[in-house]
This record gives structure tokens, sequence and C-alpha cells, in this order.
């Protein structure tokens, strides 16, 4: 038997999740691009 | 596609295959981040799957028994048959039982009165008492919860007796309890820390080891070598990102393996979806580690950093190990980006 089956459930998590993703990768990017021109 | 085009896109994967085999290198070569992402993985696995359990088992009872009546041996009798209690003590003043709590002989005293057989014939209600240590109050509402499942069938069991002795039926209980315990019958704790565990393994060695990588080019002064090399930005995040995210797909497939294998954990459910959802976590987990690592000056703080920011959300706030119901209503959606993992897993034993 399973419980919670079903991509419907996740779906918070799921959002939650991307946008998490996308907030780090984004300001990791900022970053990483100041470090492009002052990498000390 | 057009050839130049082509050229250009094989060029591209060509120079992000080169660094993926350079970190790859470097991961080879270094011992901290080889142990986070093999090591600690296979420990802590055997070590929530096999020692970590919440099941409350051999709780050491203590007895004093008053009446020394066959009632009374059949109800210590059936304490101490149960895997929850094991019969430490037998002692003949009762006053002994708080003492052997407080130097930690006992968890459990059982008192019984000297009139229990006698009231008990006389169709009244015996009372024992039952001491139990509140410093694990989890132990202890489990061990309460144990004692008067045990006192309900003693008790079912004696009126059934007294009625046949007395030749007629026994009168059936008021209400009934059937309980039916889906998706974890045995109600083995491994079967819910397993699950719980991949979420918690993966977030922890995504993002600790992410947050090395780039934090060892700065500290070895390779940053600045890797910056005059033909590579764009995305290059080098790509390069940068992607051995880990194998090594964590290769340590996922590991885990959900050794867990069917060793404890019988099972995905029941659609491993598309299951692995869908992973891929969306690493992510998460390996864009959390490179910000770490484009922001931490040293490996040792990009390591603090990343141990506090994924142990403590992922073990505490995530509902692995303390239910996110119980907890007040401001910490119910705290940002914690591993929240999914334990509470909604297609997976089960």
């Amino acid at each position: 038997m399973l419980k919670g089956t079903g991509v419907a459930a996740f779906w918070p998590d799921l959002g939650f999740l991307a946008a998490f993703a996308t907030l780090t990768v984004g300001l990791s990017s900022v970053r990483l691009r100041r470090l492009w021109h002052d990498p000390t | 596609m057009r050839p130049r085009n082509r050229d250009r896109a094989r060029g591209e994967l060509r120079t992000i295959a080169t660094l993926c085999a350079k970190e790859f290198a470097q991961i080879r070569r270094d011992p901290l981040s080889l142990g986070m992402l093999v090591a600690l993985p296979a420990f802590l696995l055997v070590l929530f799957g096999y020692a970590l359990t919440f099941d409350v088992r051999n709780v050491a009872l203590g007895v004093s028994d008053l009446d020394r009546s066959a009632a009374s041996r059949e109800l210590i009798e059936r304490f101490a048959r149960t895997e929850s209690f094991k019969l430490r003590w037998q002692v003949t003043d009762p006053r002994l039982l708080p003492a052997l709590i407080d130097r930690d002989a006992i968890r459990v005293g059982l008192v019984i009165r000297s009139d229990f057989a006698a009231r008990l014939e006389a169709g009244r209600t015996a009372p024992i008492q039952l001491l139990v240590d509140g410093t694990n109050s989890t132990t202890a509402v489990a061990v309460i919860g144990h004692a008067d499942a045990i006192v309900r069938a003693f008790t079912s069991a004696w009126l059934q007796e007294r009625s046949e002795r007395a030749g007629r039926a026994a009168p059936p209980p008021a209400v009934a309890v059937e309980a039916r315990v889906w998706y974890n019958p045995e109600l083995k704790s491994a079967r819910s820390l397993v699950p719980g565990l991949i979420a918690f393994l993966l977030m922890v060695t995504a993002v600790v080891a992410t947050a090395l990588s780039m934090t060892r080019e700065r500290e070895q002064g390779t940053l600045e070598q890797l910056l005059l090399a033909p590579l764009e930005p995305h290059q080098l995040v790509l390069g940068k990102t992607l051995p880990y995210l194998l090594v964590a797909i290769v340590s996922t497939a590991l885990i959900l393996l050794i867990g069917h294998g060793l404890f019988g954990v099972e995905v029941r459910g659609s491993l598309l979806v299951l692995a869908g959802v992973v891929l969306l976590y690493l992510v998460a987990g390996l864009g959390q580690g490179l910000l770490i690592s484009t922001v931490a000056p040293s490996q040792p703080v990009a390591f603090q950093v990343a141990i506090l920011t994924t142990l403590l959300p992922t073990f505490v706030l995530s509902g692995f190990v303390f239910s996110i119901r119980n907890m007040p209503p401001r910490f119910k959606r705290s940002p914690t980006s591993c929240r999914p993992a334990t509470s909604s897993w297609p997976c089960e034993g």
C-alpha cells in the first residue's frame, strides 16, 4: 500500500524546492560573476 | 543544427567534460571530500538502520508483588513475556522501587497490592501502581501505553476465565479496538528512518561537497588559473557541479539498494517521479553548496556553514526526527529546503 501517491500531493513542496534552487543558483551566479572580476 | 553550431556545442561539451574530469581527480585526491561522499552516507545508514531506533524495547522493570497470588503472578508474567519489558528486580518492599528508579536500575516499577486477587474475585476494581521514570518523556509515554495494553489483555482474559468457571458465556467487551497499522505494519522505526535518511544524506553530501569545491580553488590560488582558461562562467558552474550531481545520483541509488537489501524499504510508487524529485532536490542542494562556496573565504568556514545550514534544518526541522505537526504554527512552514523529503517521499516498507 502506498502513502501520499500522486504528484499533486507534492506540488507545494516541489514549488518550494524549485524556488529554492532558482534562488541559490541565481545568487551563486551573481557571486561568481563578481569573483570572475576579482578572484581574491 | 548547422555544422558551425554543432561544432560549438561539441566544443562546449568537451570543455565541461574536461572540467568534470579535473573535479573527479580532485575528489579522488582529497580525503575530506571522498569521506563526505562515500564514508559518511554508508556510516549513517548503518548507524540509523541498526543502532538508532525509536522502538521501545527491553525497558527494565521492577516488581513488588505484595499479593503473591496466581493472578498477580500471571500479570507479572504477561509483563515479562513482552519485548517491551525486561523483568530486572523483584522486591518485597514497594518503597524500594523509587530508589531503584533513582539509581537507574529500572525505568518502570509495578506495585501489586496484597488484596489484588481478592478484589478480582469479588468483582471489584483491583488497582495496581505503575511508577514510570519520566526523564525520557517519549519512552515514558510508550511504556504507559504498553502497560495499559497488557493490563487490558489481562483483564479481558481474566473476565473470560471467571465466566467459564461460573459456567456462563463471557460478556462481550463494550468497545473492542481492532487496530490495522498501514504502511509499516510491524511498526519498525528503521522503515520510517531509512527513507528520511536518504533525503538527509543527499542534502548533507551534496551541499558540503559542492561548498568545498570552489572555496578550495580560491584557497589554493588555482581559481585565477581557471579564470585565465578559455572558459565561460556557466561552463565553470556546470563543470563544478555536474560531478557532484553524478556522485549524488549514484549515492541515491546505493542508499535505495542498501535500504531495500538490509532494511526491506522499497519504492512502490513511480521510480520516475522519485528520480524527478531527487533531481530537483539535488539541484537545490548543489545550488546551496555553490552559493556557500562563492561566499566562504576558506574550506573550514565553508564546511561549517554547509554543515550548519543542512544538518540543523534537515535533522531537526524537516519532520525526520520531530513531527512537524506538533510544532508551534510559526515553525510549521520553516524554510527548510529538505522538508518535502521526509514528509512526502513515495517510499514504503
